[in-house]
């Protein structure tokens, strides 16, 4: 999402926030406000309907009052007066005396100073009943037995109020004001009355407006509707349109509820009208107040809405103009740079605020990345180079080593081809030295005397000697230069074994020296290997022990241990001290006995036989337990299974 | 006729010594001093042997014994190889070349008879 739609949601969101806060907050407070100015108005108002009323009622009562004290009114001689007791209605006609007539006439002027007065009355002691106006119809009617007339009686100090009553001629309430005419002895003899219509009282308390939509009642003790809003409720209990304003209406001198009536919230406030125990009641619908706050509420966050909104665009296009735009011109910038690794561009900086720092940190951070590029290519060139030279080095290393070994290869063969060369060389005069030799000795030239064989012999073994070390010489040459060969076959060691001990006997008679040959076990006995290279290994080590020992014997032993033949030649010679233990199978190497020259030998027998034995794939090895004691030399050889279909005759 | 043994030989001192041996123990000789006498000598006189030095001057052993192999008249003598040459393969070459042994110089006097007598018609081994 773009940086402007964030900015917008965010504006949307907080000017919602805020509108509705402060609508809900503006709306409980005005309500709260608008309530309790309607609530002390109505109070207010209250106060002063029911002190008007009781004004009005003050002002009534007296006006009966002084009227009660007309000396005229309240005369005593009151024989002559209308009486309706014991009248006919068909025969009755007015006699009106003057005295009487006198009355009347007070009676209508009072009437007409007091317009709310519909009719002025007094009913006598003796039955008789004056009024201001002609009755009707002349019906029999006895004042003395009437309501009005009793509570006045019963009451002969004060003026009364009676029940309310439906005037016949228009349908208002008409209260009526009594007073008992009393003698001196307080005597009742009379009662004057006014009748009282109420029809100004309601448009009186109507013309009052008391907050809004208000609905306004007087009710009388008894609860009877005497004023109201509404003509209908007139003379009606007040219970029968709700008994819960009824009760409320029966509470104290100043109440103030919350009711239900009609299904809607109202709020009433009532209050005593001192004297006659009327109450005056406001009725308040709640909605009405809710109703008249709407609008102001309503006005007032629209008014914050359009204001919010109105800040929202402004700052939005601020934020565009200063931020957005320059922000999406460096970004577009540096996108071009990041795709075009162009690190030669500079982003174009158009103005000096954070943002215009920014570009300017961008564009030096581009020139530093810049130049650790250069280096790094410099670098990575350096690094090429060093690379190409290592190779060329490399090669020159590998060809001047390649020489270097075909040099060497060459000196090998030339030094095997000399070695080769000069044992042929050496072989041929030696041929002709051992064949003379042996043919003198033989006696096929003529008769030798004794002297004479014991010098060719020592010619002969002098010349074998010097042909042991010619064919060592060049065997340790063929083996060093991996020029011999092995020609392995099928044998059996038992016949390799016997050869060796019949070449190697006559020495061994000769010291009295037993050679005891162990039967090779079968399973030993078979191998396939060079027999010649055994057999060569075997008369090395047979020959060396009959060599180095004098007393005792040599033991030949053979056995299968594994994959591998043990042979195994002990003798109980000399013995070899620890120390030479190591260097016995190098080449040219003979113990140092202390008796120089005592035992002759090349020096390379040993030798040669490890590099057989491990040519051939086994290991040799010796012990001894020191100078004196006889030494082991064992070899071993690999063994494997000769197939079944193979002949036994590789003897040749 | 007694058969003869033909020795075909360069050196003039082994020459000697085995004429010397095998005429003391009874057989008759002929001398070849190269390979092509020798062939001639062989084809002419049909030895009942021939012991062949290898080293031999303008045409060497393998090629002589190739060549009386190669004789169906010759193809039947025995040929001893009777070599200083002692390096890798001599024997096999000698063998391969179409000898029938192989005796390594210097030869031993005491044995020499005993290695021919196999080759020689009527004579047992040991005698």
């Amino acid at each position: 999402m773009k940086l402007k739609w964030k900015l917008l949601v965010l504006f949307g969101v907080t000017s919602l926030v805020i509108t509705a806060t402060l609508g809900i907050l503006l709306y409980h407070q005005l309500r709260e406000d608008r309530f309790q100015s309607i609530r002390l108005n109505t109070l207010e108002q209250l106060r002063h309907i029911a002190f008007s009323v009781r004004v009005f009622l003050d002002e009534v009562e007296n006006d009966v009052r002084a009227l009660a004290q007309n000396e005229t009114v309240c005369t005593k001689n009151d024989s002559g007066f209308t009486n309706f007791t014991a009248t006919d209605e068909r025969t009755f006609q007015y006699r009106i005396g003057s005295t009487e007539q006198e009355i009347i006439d007070i009676f209508n002027a009072y009437r007409i100073t007091h317009p709310y007065v519909n009719s002025v009355y007094m009913g006598r002691a003796n039955g008789s009943f004056v009024r201001s106006h002609s009755r009707e119809r002349p019906t029999r009617y006895d004042p003395r037995t009437r309501p009005w007339y009793r509570q006045a009686e019963q009451s002969p100090g004060g003026v009364v109020i009676t029940e309310p009553y439906s005037s016949l001629t228009t349908k208002d309430v008409n209260i009526g004001v009594v007073k008992a005419l009393v003698d001196s002895v307080d005597h009742v003899y009379g009662v004057v009355g006014a009748d009282v219509t109420l029809a100004n009282l309601t448009d009186y308390i109507l013309h009052f407006r008391i907050g809004p939509a208000s609905r306004i009642l007087i009710v009388d003790r008894t609860g009877t509707v005497l004023a109201s809003w509404t003509s209908d409720l007139l003379f009606s209990k007040i219970g029968d349109y709700s008994k819960e304003l009824a009760q409320i209406l029966q509470g104290g001198h100043q109440v103030e509820e919350s009711v239900v009536i009609e299904g809607a919230h109202h709020h009433v406030f009532s209050r005593e009208i001192e004297g006659v125990g009327w109450k005056l009641a406001v009725l308040i619908p709640v909605d009405a107040i809710e109703q008249e706050i709407r609008l102001p509420v309503m006005l007032t966050t629209g008014g914050l809405v359009l204001g919010l909104l109105f800040l929202s665009a402004l700052g939005l296009m601020g934020l565009n103009a200063f931020i957005i735009r320059p922000l999406d011109h460096l970004s577009e910038e540096t996108a071009l740079i990041a795709r075009t690794s162009d690190l030669s561009r500079q982003v174009r900086i158009s103005s000096k605020d954070e943002i215009g720092m920014l570009g300017t940190s961008f564009n030096e951070m581009i020139a530093a990345l810049n130049a650790t590029q250069k280096a790094l290519r410099e670098t990575e060139r350096n690094l090429i180079r060093h690379q190409e030279h290592l190779e060329e080095l490399v090669k020159e290393r590998t060809e001047e080593l390649a020489l270097a070994r075909d040099k060497a290869q060459e000196a090998d063969r030339l030094k095997s081809a000399f070695l080769a060369s000069m044992s042929h060389e050496l072989r041929t005069p030696l041929n002709s030295i051992i064949g003379f030799t042996g043919i003198l000795l033989q006696g096929l030239a003529g008769p030798v005397n004794e002297e004479q064989v014991k010098q060719l012999t020592m010619v002969r073994n002098s010349s074998q000697h010097l042909l042991q070390l010619i064919n060592e010489v060049l065997d340790i040459s063929k083996i060093e230069a991996g020029e011999l060969k092995l020609s392995p076959d099928w044998f059996n060691l038992t016949q390799a074994v016997e050869s060796v001990e019949k070449l190697v006997r006559p020495l061994a008679d000769k010291k009295g020296l037993p050679i005891r040959v162990e039967p090779v076990p079968a399973d030993a006995d078979r191998l396939f290997h060079d027999r010649r290279r055994v057999e060569q290994v075997l008369i090395n080590l047979v020959n060396n022990a009959v060599k180095f020992t004098e007393q005792g014997e040599v033991h030949v032993r053979c056995e299968r241990l594994g994959d591998e033949v043990v042979v195994s030649v002990r003798d109980t010679g000399i013995g070899i001290k620890a120390e030479d233990m190591g260097s016995l199978f190098e080449t040219f190497r003979q113990i140092e006995t202390g008796l120089t020259r005592r035992y002759e030998g090349t020096g390379l027998g040993l030798s040669i036989s490890r590099r057989l034995v491990e040519l051939m794939g086994g290991r040799i090895m010796v012990q001894s337990d020191g100078p004196g004691r006889g030494s082991v030399f064992t070899f071993t050889l690999p063994w494997k299974r000769e197939k079944t279909d193979e002949t036994e005759d590789s003897d040749h | 006729m007694k058969p003869k043994i033909l020795i075909i030989e360069d050196n003039e001192q082994n020459m000697y010594l085995l004429t010397f041996i095998l005429t003391r123990h009874g057989q008759e000789v002929l001398q070849a001093r190269d390979g092509p006498q020798g062939i001639e000598l062989a084809l002419k006189e049909n030895p009942c042997l021939i012991l062949l030095d290898i080293q031999l001057p303008e045409m060497d052993g393998y090629t002589v014994a190739r060549e009386l192999r190669s004789n169906p008249v010759l193809r039947d003598i025995p040929i001893v190889a009777v070599t200083s040459y002692a390096m890798v393969g001599d024997r096999e070459k000698a063998l391969d070349a179409g000898c029938s042994g192989y005796i390594e110089k210097p030869i031993n006097p005491d044995t020499f008879m005993d290695q021919i007598a196999g080759f020689l018609p009527g004579v047992k081994q040991g005698e």
